[in-house]
């Protein structure tokens, strides 16, 4: 008999469970090799794109015109950008790593830098500003700078990223035009100087000729009554009363041209010595820039007003800081500051612009201000004579003095209306 | 005839005034095309203009040039009044044949003195200009006849040179004399010489 017994045994669990745990951890490794394929490729994709980036980055900072520096928040340099380094004329080894005084600071503008850095460290930065850098070759290069805190990742501050940019052109072009400015106005003024006289020479040419015919034709005709010939009082009466009529026209047109220069005549009215100053700031600024003087202004806050014909005051204020800062081209940089003070008394204001220039020797001071007498090449002789002449007209003084630490004080004072006769417009 | 052209009225009265005082017989012009338009014959006393440079509409050089191109300068000389500066153009007129140059302010009288001048300079012209033409008129035989009597040649003298009769000679002498209009030989030698 053939018995079968099927026996459907109990699955054996071991070896099923060594069967799946090999499917499974052959599966895993796939996948994590899968993954591992995944990470590096995109790792790879990532440093491309990253690579490309940067390249791209420091051709787009190649190729900028404006100068870009970076600073942590030390002042150490950790980046500069190749326009920055043609700005100061220096290689980047030369300035990643350096901390102020930087190699590209101006002496005679050092104050200044040494004032905003302090700044810089106590965490305040001036957004834009203008400053001068001195080039590796000296020549000192305008610029103007922007600045921008440098934030990491994270949020925090690591440094500062300043932009710069060669204002070299601007501001050649604005001393251009302000001097050509300057020639038209003078110009204009001798050009209506020469037409007032031209003028009035040809207006009184006529009567004054007139005149002369009258009575010389008057005389003939005595000189021929002493020879016999009878007067005809009728035409000598007619030919005097015509020259007394031109003799009075000549009278009017003097009178008239009188009018005319009174009318023209400067305007006063109550002005701040503050406001004359900030008028012509921008143009003494501008002037001292270029001669790298060091302007210093120092206005007390409570100063009386003036009945004063503003333009005239400017034109003062301008030419005596012109005199200043052309008496110091032989000092040195570092001496070359020039100040802007005023004060008040009971009885006057005096605004005072004082020089550490050459000073003025006892033969020149006797003749500073005689109209045509000059010490440089190029002067007309006019400015002082003019100034004094200008503040003379509001009952002022100007005089001068030397300056105790060397160079010349200029002073001009003018007197102070009585109180409450004047409000400031 | 003392012309003044200037737009200046009382410039022109006063000058006129000057002139009258000398004797002068005067006539005032505003302007330049007024002087050109009515400007009338040629006076026997002579003309004179005094010619100012600077004036509205036509200046005192495009008259002078109408002057010239008209052929009156001969018998009218330009004395010109210029103002200041004028001096270079008033140099270059003289060179065309200006009689003179005044710049304002003048001396009146030395003006006028110049104006006297100018006056005889202008009679002259004219006489000289008459006797030419008188002389135009004369015949080919006159012209002969006369040139021999201008020698101080008598009547006989010339019959014989020219062989004509005396006769013939004093009727050629009568016609000269009275063509020339001169009554005597002397008078005839002053008017050619």
């Amino acid at each position: 008999m053939l018995a079968t017994d099927s026996v459907k045994g109990a699955p054996r669990l071991l070896p099923n469970l060594l069967v799946g745990s090999v499917i499974v951890l052959a599966l895993g490794l796939l996948l994590s090799l899968l993954t591992l394929w995944r990470h590096i490729s995109r790792t790879l994709a990532a440093e491309a794109a990253l690579r490309q980036q940067m390249a791209f980055r420091t051709a787009m900072e190649n190729s900028l015109m404006t100068g870009l520096r970076a600073r942590d928040l030390e002042g150490r340099v950790t980046y500069v950008n190749k326009a920055f380094c043609e700005i100061v004329g220096l290689p980047p080894e030369e300035l990643v790593g350096k901390k102020p005084p930087m190699p590209y600071w101006a002496p005679e503008a050092r104050g200044e830098y040494e004032e905003r850095f302090a700044g810089v460290l106590a965490g305040t930065i001036t957004p834009q500003f203008e400053t001068v850098f001195q080039r590796s070759d000296g020549v000192r290069v305008p610029v103007l700078v922007f600045e921008a805190p440098l934030v990491d990742s994270r949020g925090k501050q690591t440094g500062w990223m300043s932009s710069i940019l060669d204002i070299t052109d601007r501001k050649q072009a604005e001393e251009l035009n302000r001097q050509q400015q300057e020639k038209l106005e003078a110009s204009a003024r001798l050009a209506t100087m020469g037409e007032i006289s031209s003028m009035l020479a040809h207006e009184l040419n006529q009567p004054l000729a007139a005149i002369s015919s009258y009575t010389a034709g008057a005389l003939n005709v005595l000189e021929r009554a002493d020879k016999g010939v009878a007067i005809e009082p009728t035409l000598l009466r007619r030919a005097l009363e015509q020259a007394r009529q031109q003799a009075q026209r000549a009278g009017q047109i003097i009178k008239s041209v009188h009018e005319f220069v009174k009318k023209s005549e400067p305007q006063r009215e109550t002005v701040s010595i503050h406001s004359v100053v900030e008028g012509v700031r921008a143009l003494i600024e501008l002037q001292a820039r270029k001669s790298y003087v060091a302007l210093q202004i120092d206005l007390p806050a409570a100063l009386p007003p003036v009945l004063a014909d503003r333009v005239m005051l400017e034109q003062v204020l301008l030419n005596l800081t012109r005199n200043g800062i052309e008496a110091m081209a032989e000092v040195s940089p570092a001496q070359r500051i020039l100040r802007i003070e005023a004060s008040a008394d009971a009885t006057q204001v005096s605004v005072s612009v004082i020089d550490r220039g050459h000073g003025i020797a006892p033969d020149v001071a006797e003749r500073l201000f005689s109209p045509f007498f000059s010490t440089k090449a190029e002067g007309m002789g006019m400015g002082l004579s003019i100034c004094r002449t200008a503040v003379e007209f509001h009952g002022g003084t100007l005089t001068h003095a030397p300056n105790p630490g060397g160079g010349t004080v200029f002073t001009f004072s003018l007197p102070r209306p009585a109180p409450g006769a004047v409000e400031l417009k | 005839m003392l012309h003044i052209v200037d737009d200046e009225d009382v410039i022109r009265d006063a000058l006129a005034w000057l002139a009258q005082s000398r004797g002068l017989a005067v006539r005032g012009y505003a302007g330049g095309q007024e002087f050109l338009d009515s400007v009338g014959a040629p006076d026997e006393a002579g003309d004179c203009v005094l010619l100012d440079v600077r004036m509205p509409d036509m200046n005192g050089i495009a008259v002078f040039d109408q002057i010239i191109s008209r052929g009156w300068l001969a018998r009218m000389p330009v004395i010109f009044l210029t103002g200041h500066g004028d001096v270079p153009m008033a140099v270059d007129s003289l060179k065309r044949g200006a009689f003179d140059f005044f710049e304002k302010p003048f001396n009146d009288n030395q003006l006028m003195d110049r104006v006297d001048q100018a006056l005889a300079a202008a009679r002259n012209a004219a006489s000289a200009a008459q006797v030419q033409a008188r002389l135009a008129t004369l015949s080919a035989r006159e012209r002969e006849v006369l040139d021999l009597i201008l020698a101080g040649k008598m009547n006989k003298v010339v019959a014989d040179e020219l062989g004509i009769s005396m006769r013939t000679v004093e009727v050629h002498r009568a016609h000269i004399f009275d063509k020339m209009q001169v009554k005597t030989a002397v008078e005839l030698a002053g008017l050619l010489k």
